[in-house]
């Protein structure tokens, strides 16, 4: 049986998220019962409520008349535009306790140590967990010449600092909702946290293989030519201008990004308050993100961090 | 009661799209070298809004929508055509295999000639199935949303339910001035289009797409048609036509010239460089190189299709002497009628009708003689009253008694075609006296209907009586017998009607019985068809191509009616038929002329 697993897990997970199971009558067909509500979103209005069985193999469709869900199948487009449509903007959050506290306390320790510059001890006065906000777009990127592929980018932006970085975590280990704790206060509207990753897709882009623009580019030149010699001599000048133009429209190589959709995500900090006790004394904090692993600190006993109501 | 949906936007609020505005507003372009990049600014607003108004979704259905976002994508980015597997599943429904050349000239198409292309296979070889999977192709790509389908308005309709059956692709046919703009993919009939209202309005718009079905009317460049159609603002272009050129060379290049400007370079350079005389090409190999840059033309036969054949049995109906005094009264009534109003007026229609007709049956004749009544005050006519009343009396029919004979040898479904629907239910009454399950299929029943009447053909009915009008675009491969019980005088609606069962998809020969009445007109239309034309064998390629080019003052109809009125006896009759065959014959050779062999290879 040859199972396309993304498929079936998008299928699946699609019906479990409407708190329905699919049952395997038989090996490799699945039944699943569609109420009214969900048949109509998937058939269209005169849909009715059924027994849906389904299968992902092409012979068990044949064999046993289910529908087959398949790459470019009419059943899996309808489940696609379904759950396409479902989320537009989330937020999750990366709660605390997925990290080791105890081998990041050590870690940081060790690695303050280290960049001393004779021996010194460092101790830890108290932890502080809080939360970064991050603005994390999903982009469609779209390279259109005479064809067009599309890719998706997803990229984030942090609200405080205006750092830009992918996301290193799996987002399968974000719990949806704000975090319950205190989050740091955004310095960055929305808007300029939209621009910045623009700016950094375009410079990203800019260094990107440009083979295709290259291609495309002496196509649309050859093109060019052609149109000029069927004007060569004549006296629409106009007209050739305006060709040549729609030429440029329709097939100068270009890019075109847009979102598709986006998610606030709350990423845990660790916040310490230490004393260094070496040739002098003193109190400081240092703050450790689990996404970058930078260790950063600040000499006055206050923390950036302020309880927000996080709602 | 608990939701079914726990969700923040339920499913059946239609959810949202960042880029659900059918128009996104973009950044102003910015330059990087060899391309430019732009960006949504629409996303942007909308986003900013939706947390703003704290419109945050399940975090569960967003990572589902997410993987929903990856698996499309990966579905855009192929190596081979996405249509391919998108139209697996309807194309088993409803019985579609697309040949290889089929599919070999949509990848040309759209890899090669980036969407410009002449699609000049010959005729039967499936153009239309070609230009479908291209433009299915295209929308899937996500390149093509505003598209314009051109073509003869006798098309539109077959152009609609074959996008509709077998693309799934839903087309508006155009009605009134707004569909211009707010339909997406439109069929509409080229001289309507090409009307200044229209015009102006097409002019306009910025089509993705444009496909001219019967593109060799746009050979000439100095004609409206071909004016107007080289003002439309498209981005991709097919034009399909079995006939790219006939016997001028310039016609080759105002086509490919149309399509992409330039390909040829300009008149006088590929005069120069191309034309040793109007019909006879210089430099035949770099001009071949160039047309086969823009142009595809499949050939019957080897590596394409091999149609099964057509098996022709003529049916002599002799017509009882009732029958044949009331012919022979109506046929000396038009005759009488027409000399005096004369062969180029207006009223000659009805009266050609009314001969066709009584080839039929007296009830469709009857019929038209009720309807002539009924435009003049009786006492005006009493011949008409009169021959009214003997159609009336006459309650025999020969032509339904052999049908009936001729039915008792069918074991299998049988279409039976006449051109009126008061014969039509003649058929279906006796038929189904005889014991016969039948269905009637004609231009009154809705596109639904028409569709059930099919199935119900398919699967039930033994019999199907149609008239023509209104089968263009239904095909019936399962079955392989029709019986004409009246012959259509014009070939074209003779080659549809055989060839709602021999085409593409019919693996059985064709049987065809033609049923004709001896001493009527009748038998000089067989002879024309049959005898000299052979239309009922052979499959007549470009048949309107050829009656295009013998440029009749009048229609195929009115130019029978001309030569039945203006002779008496029955050799004038076919003197002037073979004549008049012989120009078709003649017309069917010209258009195959040498400047086309310079099109099969490329």
């Amino acid at each position: 049986m040859n199972v396309d697993k993304n498929t079936a897990e998008l299928v699946f997970t699609f019906f479990r998220l409407l708190r329905k199971e699919p049952l395997e009558i038989r090996r490799g067909i699945w039944q699943v019962f569609l109420d009214e509500a969900l048949a109509k979103e998937l058939d269209g209005w005169r849909a009715k409520e059924r027994l849906f069985q389904f299968t992902f193999d092409r012979k068990l469709a044949d064999a046993y008349g289910a529908e087959l869900i398949t790459s470019g199948s009419y059943r899996l487009d309808t489940i696609l535009q379904a759950v396409q449509k479902q989320a537009l903007l989330s937020r999750a959050h990366l709660p605390h306790d997925r990290f080791h506290e105890p081998s990041i306390r050590a870690s940081m320790v060790q690695r303050l140590s280290g960049s001393a510059q004779y021996p010194t001890r460092f101790y830890v006065l108290n932890l502080e967990r809080s939360f970064s906000p991050y603005l994390w777009i999903v982009f469609q990127i779209s390279r259109i010449t005479h064809h067009r592929r599309d890719t998706l980018y997803s990229i984030s932006v942090h609200l405080c600092t205006g750092r830009v970085t992918p996301l290193p975590i799996s987002t399968q280990l974000f719990v949806g909702g704000p975090p319950f704790g205190p989050v740091q206060r955004r310095v960055l509207s929305y808007k300029q946290a939209y621009n910045k990753l623009c700016r950094h897709i375009g410079e990203e882009l800019a260094v990107q293989d440009q083979t295709w623009a290259e291609e495309a580019h002496e196509a649309l030149e050859a093109e060019q030519r052609k149109l000029a010699s069927f004007f060569e001599g004549s006296m629409r000048q106009d007209e050739l201008a305006a060709r040549q133009r729609a030429l440029v429209e329709n097939y100068a190589p270009r890019v075109l990004v847009q979102p598709m959709r986006g998610a606030l995500l709350y990423v845990p900090n660790f916040c310490y308050k230490l004393m260094e006790v070496g040739q002098t004394e003193r109190v400081f904090h240092a703050t450790y993100d689990p996404l970058t692993h930078e260790v950063t600190s600040t000499e006055r006993d206050q923390s950036s961090a302020k309880r927000s109501s996080s709602s | 009661m608990e939701s079914l949906f726990p969700l923040t936007v339920p499913l059946l609020s239609g959810g949202r799209e960042l880029q659900s505005d059918p128009k996104p507003e973009y950044s102003e372009p910015i330059s990087l070298g060899k391309f430019s990049v732009q960006f949504s600014q629409h996303g942007l607003k909308r986003l900013v809004q939706e947390i703003r108004q704290r419109r945050f979704d399940d975090w569960e259905w967003f990572l589902l929508a997410l993987k929903g976002d990856e698996l499309s994508l990966t579905e855009r980015n192929p190596t081979k055509l996405l249509a391919l597997e998108h139209l697996a599943d309807l194309w088993k429904k409803v019985g579609v295999i697309p040949y290889p050349h089929q599919i070999k000239t949509a990848e040309r198409a759209i890899n090669e000639m980036r969407g410009q292309a002449i699609l000049a296979d010959e005729v039967g070889l499936g153009k239309t199935i070609e230009a479908g999977l291209i433009l299915k192709e295209y929308i899937l790509r996500g390149l093509v949303r505003k598209c314009l389908i051109l073509t003869p308005a006798s098309l539109a309709w077959q152009w609609y339910s074959e996008l509709y059956e077998k693309f799934n692709i839903i087309a508006g046919i155009q009605r009134t001035k707004w569909d211009w703009t707010y339909s997406d993919i439109l069929i509409a009939s080229l001289d309507t289009a090409k009307r200044a209202e229209h015009a102006s309005i097409i002019h306009e718009i910025q089509y993705d797409m444009l496909i001219i079905d019967e593109a060799h009317k746009l050979r000439n460049s100095s004609t409206a048609a071909f004016k107007f159609v080289d003002r439309i603002q498209k981005k991709f272009c097919l034009m399909l036509t079995a006939t790219p050129v006939q016997n001028d060379l310039k016609e080759l290049y105002n086509l490919i010239s149309l399509l992409k400007p330039g390909q040829l370079g300009s008149y006088r350079s590929f005069r120069a460089k191309f034309m040793q005389d109007k019909r006879t090409a210089k430099n035949p190999e770099e001009l071949r190189t160039l047309l086969s840059q823009v142009l595809i033309r499949n050939k019957r036969g080897e590596g394409t299709v091999q149609f099964t054949k057509r098996i022709v049995h003529p049916i002599v109906v002799t017509l009882s002497p009732a029958e044949q005094d009331l012919y022979n009264e109506i046929t000396a009534f038009i005759r009488a009628v027409a000399r005096r109003v004369g062969t180029s007026s207006n009223l000659i229609l009805p009266l050609i009708t009314l001969q066709r007709e009584v080839c039929s049956s007296f009830f469709a004749a009857g019929m038209t003689l009720q309807k002539m009544l009924e435009k003049q005050l009786p006492e005006a006519n009493p011949v008409l009253v009169q021959l009214l009343e003997r159609a009336v009396q006459i309650r025999h029919n020969s032509k339904c008694d052999i049908l009936e004979q001729l039915m008792a040898t069918f074991t299998d479904k049988v279409i039976i075609f006449t051109e009126y629907r008061a014969t039509q239910d003649y058929i279906r009454y006796r038929l189904q006296q005889a014991g016969y399950t039948t269905v009637g299929f004609d231009g009154r029943l809705s596109r639904g209907k028409k569709e059930w009447i099919k199935q119900q053909f398919a699967n039930q009915a033994q019999v199907m009586v149609s008239t023509e009008t209104g089968g263009e675009g239904l095909n019936f491969q399962f079955c392989n017998t029709i019986v004409n019980f009246d012959l259509p005088w014009n070939p074209m609606r003779l080659e549809q009607r055989i060839g709602r069962v021999h085409r593409l998809g019919q693996t059985r020969d064709v049987h065809i019985y033609n049923l004709v009445t001896e001493h009527t007109i009748e038998e000089h239309i067989m002879y024309l068809l049959h005898k000299k034309i052979n239309m009922f064998q052979e499959i007549i390629g470009e048949l309107d191509a050829i009656l295009l080019h013998l440029k009749l003052d009048r229609s195929f109809e009115s130019e029978l009616m001309r030569i039945f009125l203006e002779n008496d006896e029955k050799e004038e009759i076919r003197r002037e038929l073979d004549k008049f065959g012989e120009r078709i014959l003649q017309g069917k050779q010209q258009i195959r002329s040498p400047i086309m062999d310079l099109l099969e290879e490329g």
